[in-house]
């Protein structure tokens, strides 16, 4: 009975946790979101702001016309014109390797990141040996990125500073969706988390 | 001693003179802005500009209007009331109004090469080009892989043929040089309308070589400031400043070696009228920008031309002033149009 008792006290406990984190996770969501919107906002007026300030309006049009295909990639009206490879020449960064990126890499679980490891060495082990007999195969394991080309330049060499602060700004955009969903994200496994405690909790009592 | 060009001038452009006098009586006020300000929409917007000077300019275009539409419209009325003038005309104030359209024709030159250099159908760009700026070659421009190909196919015939004598070489044609050939193009343009307006003399030149040395100026500081963390070298860059300004050559040299804004903000302090310009510039919120003070300046020198009589510079202050407002207007019915009414204000005045 006192076994019981103290599990339901835990049960308990960790209920309001979660509600306390539910309830700091939709603060940092709903603040998170203002901002968004706020970039977005101050992106669209920058954009609007540069164009003006060009004086000339030419200037703002963009060297191609492209359009967002279904599976969300950006792509030329014309279908011989491949962007990467057309305006790779502009970026001055170059290639860079996997790991120096900044990109934000997704969260995998242990067992499965073994999992893959395991996979990525049998077929290494599978490469060295077909080395060995003299079949050439292609390195699979090769994980620098292409070419990334810096949009900007779409509009011209000397660009205007608001068109800069416009692009600062979409760049900030990009980092609050990431953030948003992931707190979407954090906030649906709190509530799944919640609904299976309260399972607890009934049963318990 | 009695100016006799004074006497004469009203023989030959008095009613043009009249004419652009009037046209910039119409040029929009303090009340009109204020009503614009307060609109909800784009069509409460067109309702008030039907009570100014624009009339029902917007009356043909279906709903919903966008701001493009707006742009496009108001850009035509311009060109209306340009076309009526320079049809109108006579020498040498034909060559005057000319000049001013070499500019928009360096544009639409700009905007056709690099169009078509990245594949987009000439069909496309052709009502994308200022109609100020237009001229008979202009569909005729094909793909050409070097300026040298493309100033002996289409543009040796045209006014700006001479202009390019700086631009001819073998390189290929890619966004650099293109940015180049841009900007040396105005240069030369600039010097050679200076040099015109310097020939005509009298109360011309006294309006028309201030107004151009504040353009050579400001392009000046705007392409360095612009150029900062771009391949641009500084060598490319101090090539293409305007000679014609207040900043020659002592400024030029400065800014040619300038490195960040706070070295040009330095070399904008060694002269009165820009010194007061920096000072008034910033980027947080409520400080007006850099464009805005040169927009303000601008303003403020086409006022003045508008206070001397029998001299071309009216008909310049003329189309600036309705560029100015154009952009007023535009920027009021895109802070409508996103509903970010709080920079709304942010229109420069003009009257």
């Amino acid at each position: 009975m006192a076994e019981v008792e103290s599990n339901l006290q835990t049960v308990c406990e960790q209920l309001d946790n979660i509600v306390i984190q539910v309830f700091s996770t939709l603060s940092d969501l709903y603040a998170e979101q203002a901002r968004l919107e706020a970039s977005l906002k101050s992106g669209f007026l920058n954009m609007s702001r540069a164009s003006m300030d060009q004086c000339d309006e030419n200037n703002m049009s963009a060297v191609v016309k492209v359009k967002v295909t279904p599976e969300n990639q950006l792509k030329s009206y014309n279908p011989d014109l491949d962007i990467e490879s057309q305006f790779s020449d502009l970026d001055l960064e170059g290639k860079i390797p996997d790991t120096e990126s900044n990109l934000r890499k997704r969260n995998v679980r242990k067992p499965e990141r073994d999992y893959y490891e395991k996979k990525d060495s049998h077929i290494e082990e599978f490469i060295n040996k077909a080395g060995e007999n003299g079949v050439e195969l292609k390195d699979l394991s090769d994980k620098t990125r292409k070419k990334v080309f810096d949009p900007i330049k779409w509009f011209g060499v000397l660009v205007p500073t608001t068109l800069r602060q416009s692009q600062s700004d979409f760049k900030a955009t990009v980092d609050a969706v990431v953030t948003v969903a992931n707190l979407k994200i954090k906030l649906q496994e709190l509530q799944k988390e919640y609904k299976e405690l309260m399972l607890k909790k009934e049963e318990l009592s | 001693m009695m100016n006799y060009q004074d006497m004469y001038f009203n023989i030959d452009h008095g009613y043009l003179e009249g004419l652009v006098r009037g046209f910039k009586s119409g040029i929009l006020k303090k009340g009109d802005y204020l009503n614009l300000v307060q609109c909800e929409t784009l069509e409460d917007l067109k309702l008030h500009l039907q009570s100014t000077d624009y009339g029902n300019f917007l009356a043909n275009e279906p709903s919903p209007l966008s701001v493009s539409t707006i742009d496009d419209k108001l850009k035509e009325k311009l060109v209306i009331e340009f076309n009526h003038l320079r049809n109108h005309c006579l020498e040498p104030l034909a060559t005057f109004l000319d000049y001013i359209t070499y500019s928009y024709m360096i544009d639409n030159i700009i905007l056709l090469i690099t169009g078509t250099l990245r594949q987009r159908p000439i069909s496309e760009l052709i009502p994308k080009c200022h109609p100020l700026g237009s001229f008979e070659q202009m569909e005729a421009i094909h793909i050409a892989s070097t300026p040298a190909e493309l100033y002996n196919a289409v543009l040796v015939d045209t006014p700006l043929a001479p202009y390019f004598m700086d631009c001819i070489s073998e390189q290929d044609l890619d966004e650099l040089n293109i940015e180049i050939i841009r900007n040396t193009l105005y240069k030369a343009y600039l010097e050679d309308f200076h040099q015109f307006c310097q020939s005509l003399g009298g109360a011309t030149m006294e309006s028309m070589c201030e107004a151009l040395a504040f353009e050579a100026d400001r392009r000046a500081f705007i392409i360095t400031i612009n150029s900062f963390g771009t391949e641009l070298t500084k060598e490319d860059r101090a090539k293409l400043y305007p000679r014609c300004g207040k900043l020659y050559p002592d400024g030029l040299g400065l800014l040619g070696r300038a490195d960040d804004y706070d070295q040009v903000r330095g070399v904008a302090d060694s002269y009165a009228e820009y010194k007061e310009l920096f000072d008034g510039a910033g980027n947080n919120v409520g400080d007006k920008t850099l464009e805005d003070k040169f927009f303000e300046h601008e303003v403020k020198q086409m006022k003045n031309s508008f206070m001397m009589q029998f001299q071309f510079g009216v008909f310049y202050a003329y189309v600036k002033l309705k560029e100015q407002e154009n952009r007023n207007i535009v920027w009021i019915a895109e802070c409508v149009a996103q509903r970010h009414r709080a920079k709304i204000d942010s229109y420069i005045e003009i009257f």
